[in-house]
């Protein structure tokens, strides 16, 4: 008798096995996801979060699409939400933070940000976080013995809002194009958070030789990307006026003896239709 | 020609009040031909997903017949304008099939290159914007010129049969034909001086006429030839056209030619004449037609750079085009030069038989111009779906391509109920051994 039921339930474990290895719910192994959280203030002074969620790696490597995010501020050992977002197809979301509102900080001025994904039923969670200083540059110009120079003060402001100023910071500068950043130079700040840089005198800019300077850094492990602009006269203005094009067959207007060709043979075939027409006419007359 | 004695009279009863058999193939025609509208008014109202171009193959069956019906008119028009010009009698009872063919393939044509485009809302933006450089205005003003000049052709040779069925006075048709018969007449007695002039006037119009379906057809293979694709940058594509065309359309002019003969019983005017003259000119224009397709591919082939390369590999895999391939160089050159080559195989039915392989082969030409040069670009797009790099016909495209042939086999009937198919006056002309006036005349030493 219990032999007989030692073979039930052996046969029992052996179907439960079986049904484990064949349903891919159970036997699946979720993919590792990673998070990367950045933080970024562009030139017009708007800060933003950017959270990307991918999985697999190399040649396989996708974004998790439709992922849950949720972001906190984390201050000592309680955390808000602040946001919860949704992944797009390329497993990007991004946050972007209202003009005056004020990320909790620390005493030295350094906001934490927290982000968890829960995964699902093809992805492992993941977490991050991510520490962010205010930065602002002051920028300011000045000519000395004909050599043009920019000057650029780095500051971060503490809890209290004081701006205390940064070094040792690497800060690059270009001037706006149409669809990039043209790099003018590298500048690093001094103990009173200060730099300059001697600015070409050959560029060209507007019609009024305005230029538009940016100062910026890139994915700063402590202040993320921050940009800040500034415009100035010290281009060469350029005329962007555009010279009427020749008539040429890639132009609109073609060529005169193009036109004059088209003309000629359609004035003569439609000439001697006409002719041909004036006669039936006269055929008609001619009774 | 031999002098056959031709008469209105052989001629009237077949314009009188049809019969229920032809109602019915009338109504038959007009059936397939409403499947093609709605096929249309179905691509227009869906857009062309529900054709097969895509990304692609932009162009497809309807640009391989839009090309095939233009060719179709030229050589009708070649016709019925040779025989005017160089007062070529044996051909005189063949003109008004020839400018029927030219007139009905160039008005089914025509919309063809136009079902392409993915707008057909903006289609009159060709005419507000449509820059004098591009080929395809050249051909919007050209194909738009031919199609009036020969629907003129088409009046004028009918001008005198028209004063002929305004004279019978045997004529039951309804009154409002008769009125038509005397309007569309002009007032034409065959006086001398109306003789002088309706002449003129057609030769003026067939000098005008070949000219400009030769430009319209060189102008269409520009629309190709000046791409740079592989396949179709080429020289000879002008001529190569020209060629192709003059043999499809003889090919089908022998055709009709058959099918009237038989219907209508016009053993008498259609003779083996008529089928050994057109079978030479064909066997001839074959030559033509395997010299131009040997030089053109072979060029291709000698220059081995990639894209052509590809696009000649792809004549000969079977899972492409390689039976399209065979079919067209077996019946559009094996078979013509074997069986026209051959006195004992040139039968009637023979030439007929051949001439509508012919025919069939040269559109299969046509798609094979069009469709595997598209499938094989210079820079391939990346990682798109294969549906969007391979061409297949939809139902749509099929529904306005049989419609197409359904309109000009209508016009035909329409057009033979109307005026005779037998152009009777310029047959009479023959039989009377009028002498025409020369139109190009030396004066002595």
């Amino acid at each position: 008798m219990k032999t007989t039921l030692n073979r039930y339930l052996a046969f029992i474990a052996m179907l439960l096995m079986s049904m484990a290895i064949t349903n891919p719910g159970i036997c699946q192994k979720k993919d590792r996801v990673r998070m990367k959280l950045s933080y970024t203030k562009d030139q017009k002074g708007e800060r933003s979060i950017a959270i990307t969620l991918t999985a697999g790696s190399g040649k396989s490597m996708h974004g998790v699409q439709n992922g849950t995010v949720s972001l906190l501020a984390v201050e000592g050992d309680s955390a808000v939400t602040i946001a919860t977002l949704q992944t797009d197809t390329l497993g990007t979301a991004k946050l972007y933070l209202e003009n005056g509102y004020l990320l909790p900080k620390s005493a030295d001025g350094i906001s934490m940000i927290s982000g968890t994904y829960d995964g699902d039923d093809n992805y492992n969670s993941a977490s991050n976080e991510l520490q962010i200083s205010d930065l602002n540059f002051a920028i300011s110009f000045e000519e000395r013995d004909s050599i043009k120079y920019l000057m650029i003060t780095a500051n971060q402001a503490d809890a209290e809002g004081n701006e205390l100023p940064v070094e040792e910071l690497d800060i690059n500068i270009g001037v706006d194009r149409l669809f990039s950043i043209l790099p003018v130079g590298e500048v690093t700040t001094d103990a009173d958070g200060w730099a300059e840089l001697e600015l070409p005198d050959d560029l060209p800019g507007d019609a009024a030789g305005t230029l538009t300077f940016v100062a910026y850094v890139d994915e700063h492990d402590m202040f993320g990307t921050v940009k800040s602009a500034v415009a100035k006269d010290w281009g060469i203005p350029v005329s962007y006026e555009v010279k009427p094009l020749p008539r040429q067959l890639f132009t609109d207007e073609a060529p005169f003896w193009m036109i004059a060709s088209v003309f000629i043979i359609l004035i003569g075939a439609w000439y001697h239709f006409f002719l041909s027409i004036s006669k039936l006419i006269k055929l008609k007359k001619a009774v | 020609m031999e002098a056959v004695n031709i008469s209105m009279q052989e001629f009237a009863p077949r314009l009188e009040t049809p019969s229920r058999k032809w109602y019915l193939w009338v109504a038959m025609l007009s059936i397939i031909s409403l499947v093609g509208i709605y096929a249309l008014v179905m691509q227009i109202v869906k857009g062309q997903v529900i054709t097969g171009m895509r990304d692609n193959a932009v162009w497809g069956i309807y640009t391989a017949n839009f090309v095939f019906f233009m060719g179709l008119s030229y050589a009708g028009a070649l016709v019925s304008c040779a025989a005017q010009l160089l007062r070529i009698k044996w051909i005189k009872p063949l003109v008004r099939m020839a400018e029927l063919l030219t007139v009905s393939s160039l008005i089914v044509g025509a919309p063809f290159i136009l079902f392409c485009l993915g707008r057909l809302d903006r289609i009159h933006y060709l005419f507000i914007y449509g820059r004098i450089q591009s080929p395809i205005t050249w051909d919007v003003i050209a194909i738009s010129t031919d199609l009036v000049f020969c629907i003129a052709f088409l009046y004028f040779t009918n001008i005198r049969d028209f004063a002929r069925l305004r004279d019978y006075p045997n004529l039951k048709v309804a009154p409002w034909r008769k009125k038509l018969y005397t309007f569309l007449a002009l007032n034409y007695r065959g006086t001398p001086e109306q003789k002088k002039y309706l002449h003129q006037a057609h030769d003026i119009m067939a000098a005008i006429i070949i000219p400009t379906a030769i430009i319209a057809y060189s102008l269409l293979s520009l629309i190709f030839s000046m791409s740079l694709r592989p396949g179709w940058h080429s020289t000879i594509f002008s001529p190569y056209f020209v060629v192709t065309a003059g043999y499809s359309g003889i090919a089908l002019l022998i055709v009709i030619m058959w099918i009237y003969r038989k219907t209508h019983k016009l053993e008498k005017y259609i003779t083996i004449l008529h089928f050994n003259y057109l079978g030479f000119g064909l066997i001839l224009l074959t030559f033509i037609y395997a010299y131009f397709s040997f030089s053109e591919y072979f060029s291709d082939w000698y220059n081995q750079t990639q894209a052509y390369s590809l696009l000649l590999e792809k004549f000969f895999d079977f899972n492409q085009f390689a039976w399209l391939s065979l079919f067209h160089v077996v019946f559009a050159i094996v078979v013509p030069i074997i069986v026209l080559g051959f006195p004992w195989l040139r039968t009637v039915k023979n030439v007929t038989l051949v001439a509508l392989f012919i025919v069939i082969a040269l559109w299969v030409k046509r798609y094979l111009i069009v469709v595997p040069t598209l499938e094989t670009p210079f820079i391939p797009i990346q990682d798109v779906r294969p549906e969007y790099v391979k061409y297949s016909i939809s139902w749509v495209e099929w529904a306005l391509s049989i419609s197409g042939i359904a309109v000009i086999v209508l016009i035909f009937t329409i057009g033979s109920k109307i005026s005779p198919i037998i152009p009777v006056s310029e047959v009479a002309d023959v039989q009377n051994l009028e002498k025409p006036e020369i139109l190009f005349k030396t004066k002595g030493e």
